[in-house]
Protein backbone atom coordinates (compact mmCIF):
# COMPACT_ATOMS: atom_id res chain seq x y z
CA UNK A 1 0.00 0.00 0.00
CA UNK A 2 1.42 3.49 -1.33
CA UNK A 3 0.72 4.80 2.45
CA UNK A 4 3.04 2.86 4.33
CA UNK A 5 5.74 4.29 6.21
CA UNK A 6 8.12 4.16 9.01
CA UNK A 7 10.63 6.26 10.82
CA UNK A 8 13.21 6.09 13.43
CA UNK A 9 14.16 8.60 16.07
CA UNK A 10 16.97 8.75 18.68
CA UNK A 11 16.86 10.68 21.14
CA UNK A 12 18.45 11.76 24.21
CA UNK A 13 17.09 11.49 27.23
CA UNK A 14 16.18 14.88 28.25
CA UNK A 15 12.56 16.01 28.82
CA UNK A 16 12.38 18.25 25.84
CA UNK A 17 12.85 15.40 23.59
CA UNK A 18 8.81 14.28 24.98
CA UNK A 19 7.52 16.77 23.24
CA UNK A 20 9.96 16.56 19.80
CA UNK A 21 8.89 13.34 19.81
CA UNK A 22 5.19 13.90 19.97
CA UNK A 23 5.98 16.68 17.21
CA UNK A 24 7.37 14.12 15.04
CA UNK A 25 4.68 11.32 15.58
CA UNK A 26 2.45 14.93 14.68
CA UNK A 27 4.28 14.85 11.04
CA UNK A 28 4.37 11.54 10.67
CA UNK A 29 0.89 10.57 10.92
CA UNK A 30 -0.35 13.89 9.00
CA UNK A 31 -1.04 11.91 5.88
CA UNK A 32 -3.04 9.25 7.45
CA UNK A 33 -6.04 11.92 7.98
CA UNK A 34 -6.57 11.39 11.43
CA UNK A 35 -9.19 13.30 13.69
CA UNK A 36 -7.39 15.63 16.47
CA UNK A 37 -9.24 13.46 18.92
CA UNK A 38 -7.22 10.13 17.96
CA UNK A 39 -3.90 12.13 17.59
CA UNK A 40 -3.75 13.33 20.45
CA UNK A 41 -4.62 9.81 21.78
CA UNK A 42 -1.56 7.92 20.11
CA UNK A 43 0.66 11.16 21.37
CA UNK A 44 -0.14 10.95 25.00
CA UNK A 45 0.86 7.16 24.51
CA UNK A 46 3.96 7.87 23.11
CA UNK A 47 4.32 10.60 25.65
CA UNK A 48 3.99 8.19 28.02
CA UNK A 49 6.45 5.60 27.26
CA UNK A 50 9.12 7.72 26.38
CA UNK A 51 9.05 9.69 29.59
CA UNK A 52 8.88 6.07 31.67
CA UNK A 53 11.97 5.34 29.65
CA UNK A 54 13.49 8.51 31.05
CA UNK A 55 12.01 8.65 34.17
CA UNK A 56 12.15 5.13 35.33
CA UNK A 57 14.54 3.68 32.85
CA UNK A 58 17.43 6.05 33.06
CA UNK A 59 16.39 7.62 36.36
CA UNK A 60 16.50 10.71 34.34
CA UNK A 61 20.06 10.34 33.43
CA UNK A 62 20.46 12.89 30.58
CA UNK A 63 23.02 10.98 28.54
CA UNK A 64 21.48 8.06 27.40
CA UNK A 65 19.33 7.11 24.34
CA UNK A 66 15.72 5.99 23.60
CA UNK A 67 14.68 5.05 20.61
CA UNK A 68 11.64 5.90 18.94
CA UNK A 69 9.98 3.68 15.78
CA UNK A 70 7.07 4.29 14.35
CA UNK A 71 5.06 2.55 11.34
CA UNK A 72 2.31 2.02 9.84
CA UNK A 73 0.81 -0.98 7.70
CA UNK A 74 -2.64 -0.65 5.89
CA UNK A 75 -3.23 1.91 8.49
CA UNK A 76 -1.70 -0.77 11.64
CA UNK A 77 0.18 1.76 13.79
CA UNK A 78 3.12 -0.13 15.56
CA UNK A 79 4.92 2.38 18.11
CA UNK A 80 8.10 0.00 19.16
CA UNK A 81 9.86 2.95 22.28
CA UNK A 82 13.46 1.23 23.50
CA UNK A 83 15.29 2.15 26.34
CA UNK A 84 18.72 0.28 27.67
CA UNK A 85 17.79 1.62 31.22
CA UNK A 86 17.19 -0.40 34.72
CA UNK A 87 14.62 -2.53 32.98
CA UNK A 88 11.53 -3.45 35.05
CA UNK A 89 11.14 -6.65 37.42
CA UNK A 90 7.46 -6.65 37.89
CA UNK A 91 6.04 -5.97 34.57
CA UNK A 92 2.60 -6.68 35.43
CA UNK A 93 3.01 -5.23 38.89
CA UNK A 94 4.20 -1.94 36.73
CA UNK A 95 1.24 -1.89 34.69
CA UNK A 96 -1.23 -1.88 37.43
CA UNK A 97 -3.24 1.57 37.41
CA UNK A 98 -1.84 3.60 40.47
CA UNK A 99 1.35 1.49 40.68
CA UNK A 100 4.55 3.93 41.11
CA UNK A 101 7.53 3.71 42.48
CA UNK A 102 8.08 7.60 42.41
CA UNK A 103 5.86 10.21 44.61
CA UNK A 104 3.77 12.58 42.34
CA UNK A 105 3.81 10.30 39.71
CA UNK A 106 0.19 8.58 39.76
CA UNK A 107 1.48 5.20 37.68
CA UNK A 108 -1.15 6.24 34.90
CA UNK A 109 1.32 5.63 31.96
CA UNK A 110 0.86 2.25 31.56
CA UNK A 111 -3.13 2.36 32.22
CA UNK A 112 -2.94 5.64 28.89
CA UNK A 113 -1.12 3.60 26.85
CA UNK A 114 -3.41 0.48 27.46
CA UNK A 115 -6.38 3.08 27.13
CA UNK A 116 -5.37 4.79 23.91
CA UNK A 117 -3.72 1.77 22.51
CA UNK A 118 -5.40 -1.41 20.76
CA UNK A 119 -2.74 -3.59 22.27
CA UNK A 120 0.67 -3.53 24.18
CA UNK A 121 3.57 -5.74 24.47
CA UNK A 122 5.85 -4.91 27.44
CA UNK A 123 9.54 -6.83 27.28
CA UNK A 124 11.90 -6.04 29.88
CA UNK A 125 14.54 -7.95 32.64
CA UNK A 126 16.26 -5.92 35.22
CA UNK A 127 19.55 -4.44 33.76
CA UNK A 128 18.85 -5.29 30.42
CA UNK A 129 16.49 -2.39 29.11
CA UNK A 130 12.93 -2.13 28.58
CA UNK A 131 11.09 -2.20 25.22
CA UNK A 132 7.26 -1.19 24.51
CA UNK A 133 5.36 -2.01 21.37
CA UNK A 134 2.13 -0.54 21.09
CA UNK A 135 -0.03 -1.38 18.08
CA UNK A 136 -3.45 0.78 17.11
CA UNK A 137 -5.72 0.55 13.87
CA UNK A 138 -5.86 3.52 12.45
CA UNK A 139 -9.52 4.76 11.36
CA UNK A 140 -10.73 4.54 8.36
CA UNK A 141 -9.43 8.08 6.38
CA UNK A 142 -12.06 10.79 6.83
CA UNK A 143 -11.90 11.96 3.45
CA UNK A 144 -11.60 9.65 0.13
CA UNK A 145 -7.54 9.23 -0.65
CA UNK A 146 -7.32 10.47 -4.10
CA UNK A 147 -4.53 9.80 -6.92
CA UNK A 148 -5.30 12.10 -8.93
CA UNK A 149 -3.15 15.37 -7.57
CA UNK B 1 3.69 31.68 33.16
CA UNK B 2 1.45 33.80 33.78
CA UNK B 3 -0.08 34.12 37.66
CA UNK B 4 -2.72 36.26 39.86
CA UNK B 5 -2.95 36.89 43.37
CA UNK B 6 -5.33 38.15 44.70
CA UNK B 7 -6.61 38.20 48.20
CA UNK B 8 -6.75 34.56 49.16
CA UNK B 9 -6.62 32.85 45.85
CA UNK B 10 -3.53 32.24 43.70
CA UNK B 11 -4.83 31.67 39.70
CA UNK B 12 -2.15 29.45 37.75
CA UNK B 13 -2.50 29.95 33.82
CA UNK B 14 -0.11 27.11 32.21
CA UNK B 15 0.36 27.45 28.58
CA UNK B 16 0.46 24.85 26.07
CA UNK B 17 1.42 21.04 26.38
CA UNK B 18 1.70 20.17 30.32
CA UNK B 19 4.27 16.91 30.31
CA UNK B 20 7.48 16.18 31.88
CA UNK B 21 9.52 19.40 31.47
CA UNK B 22 6.70 22.16 31.28
CA UNK B 23 4.83 20.23 34.63
CA UNK B 24 8.29 20.75 36.59
CA UNK B 25 7.94 24.12 35.54
CA UNK B 26 4.47 24.83 36.87
CA UNK B 27 5.67 23.12 39.86
CA UNK B 28 8.62 25.23 40.43
CA UNK B 29 7.03 28.44 39.84
CA UNK B 30 4.57 27.30 42.19
CA UNK B 31 6.84 26.70 44.75
CA UNK B 32 8.42 29.82 44.36
CA UNK B 33 5.11 31.88 44.80
CA UNK B 34 4.55 29.69 47.89
CA UNK B 35 8.13 30.76 49.68
CA UNK B 36 7.84 34.48 48.30
CA UNK B 37 3.89 34.80 49.22
CA UNK B 38 2.78 32.01 50.52
CA UNK B 39 -0.59 33.46 52.35
CA UNK B 40 -3.30 32.57 50.44
CA UNK B 41 -5.64 29.30 50.85
CA UNK B 42 -7.45 28.71 47.57
CA UNK B 43 -5.48 27.49 44.00
CA UNK B 44 -6.95 27.75 40.27
CA UNK B 45 -5.55 26.33 37.74
CA UNK B 46 -6.40 27.65 34.47
CA UNK B 47 -6.10 25.23 32.06
CA UNK B 48 -7.51 27.34 29.10
CA UNK B 49 -4.16 27.85 27.21
CA UNK B 50 -3.17 23.86 27.79
CA UNK B 51 -3.44 21.68 24.19
CA UNK B 52 -1.76 18.65 25.88
CA UNK B 53 -1.61 16.91 29.40
CA UNK B 54 -0.27 13.56 30.06
CA UNK B 55 0.36 11.79 33.34
CA UNK B 56 3.38 14.32 34.21
CA UNK B 57 1.40 17.15 33.94
CA UNK B 58 -1.42 15.03 35.73
CA UNK B 59 1.09 14.09 38.43
CA UNK B 60 1.83 17.95 38.63
CA UNK B 61 -1.61 18.66 39.10
CA UNK B 62 -1.83 16.20 42.41
CA UNK B 63 0.93 17.26 43.87
CA UNK B 64 -0.11 21.02 43.67
CA UNK B 65 -3.12 19.74 45.10
CA UNK B 66 -1.12 18.05 48.49
CA UNK B 67 0.37 21.20 48.77
CA UNK B 68 -2.40 23.45 49.31
CA UNK B 69 -4.45 20.40 51.59
CA UNK B 70 -0.82 20.46 53.65
CA UNK B 71 -1.39 24.22 54.09
CA UNK B 72 -5.62 23.34 54.90
CA UNK B 73 -6.18 24.92 51.52
CA UNK B 74 -8.47 23.72 48.46
CA UNK B 75 -7.74 23.79 45.04
CA UNK B 76 -9.98 23.85 41.96
CA UNK B 77 -9.34 23.59 38.20
CA UNK B 78 -11.14 25.44 35.54
CA UNK B 79 -11.22 25.81 31.68
CA UNK B 80 -10.19 22.56 30.80
CA UNK B 81 -10.69 21.97 26.92
CA UNK B 82 -12.60 18.78 26.21
CA UNK B 83 -9.52 16.51 25.04
CA UNK B 84 -7.87 17.46 28.44
CA UNK B 85 -11.51 17.62 30.29
CA UNK B 86 -11.18 13.79 29.60
CA UNK B 87 -7.74 12.88 30.75
CA UNK B 88 -9.15 14.45 34.07
CA UNK B 89 -11.90 13.15 34.27
CA UNK B 90 -10.15 9.50 33.56
CA UNK B 91 -7.23 10.38 35.89
CA UNK B 92 -9.83 10.46 38.93
CA UNK B 93 -8.73 14.01 39.86
CA UNK B 94 -12.70 14.71 40.02
CA UNK B 95 -12.90 12.87 43.09
CA UNK B 96 -10.03 15.67 44.53
CA UNK B 97 -11.40 18.57 43.84
CA UNK B 98 -13.58 20.65 41.25
CA UNK B 99 -13.13 20.32 37.69
CA UNK B 100 -14.37 22.42 35.19
CA UNK B 101 -14.12 21.79 31.45
CA UNK B 102 -14.39 25.10 29.13
CA UNK B 103 -17.94 26.11 28.90
CA UNK B 104 -18.95 25.27 32.49
CA UNK B 105 -15.67 27.80 33.75
CA UNK B 106 -17.61 30.52 31.56
CA UNK B 107 -20.42 30.87 34.29
CA UNK B 108 -18.20 30.33 37.15
CA UNK B 109 -15.95 32.49 36.61
CA UNK B 110 -18.53 35.20 36.65
CA UNK B 111 -18.28 33.89 40.14
CA UNK B 112 -14.85 34.97 40.49
CA UNK B 113 -13.08 31.86 39.58
CA UNK B 114 -10.17 32.53 37.54
CA UNK B 115 -11.11 35.85 36.21
CA UNK B 116 -8.55 38.27 35.52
Amino acid sequence: MGNDNQVTLQIKSIGENVSLVRMMAGGFLYAYDLTLDVLDEIKIALSEAVSNSMIHGYNNAENRIVTVTMAVQNRNLTIQVQDDGVGIADIAQAMEPAFSTREEHMGLGFVFMQTFMDDIDVFSEPGKGTTVIMHKKLPASAQPVSDAG
Amino acid sequence: MEWKLEKDTLTLYPQGDLDLVSAKRVREQLDGILCSRGSFHQLIVNLREVTFIDSSGLGMLIGCYKTMHGRQGRMMICDASERVYRLLEISGMKKLMPVMRQDASKTARGEGYGKR
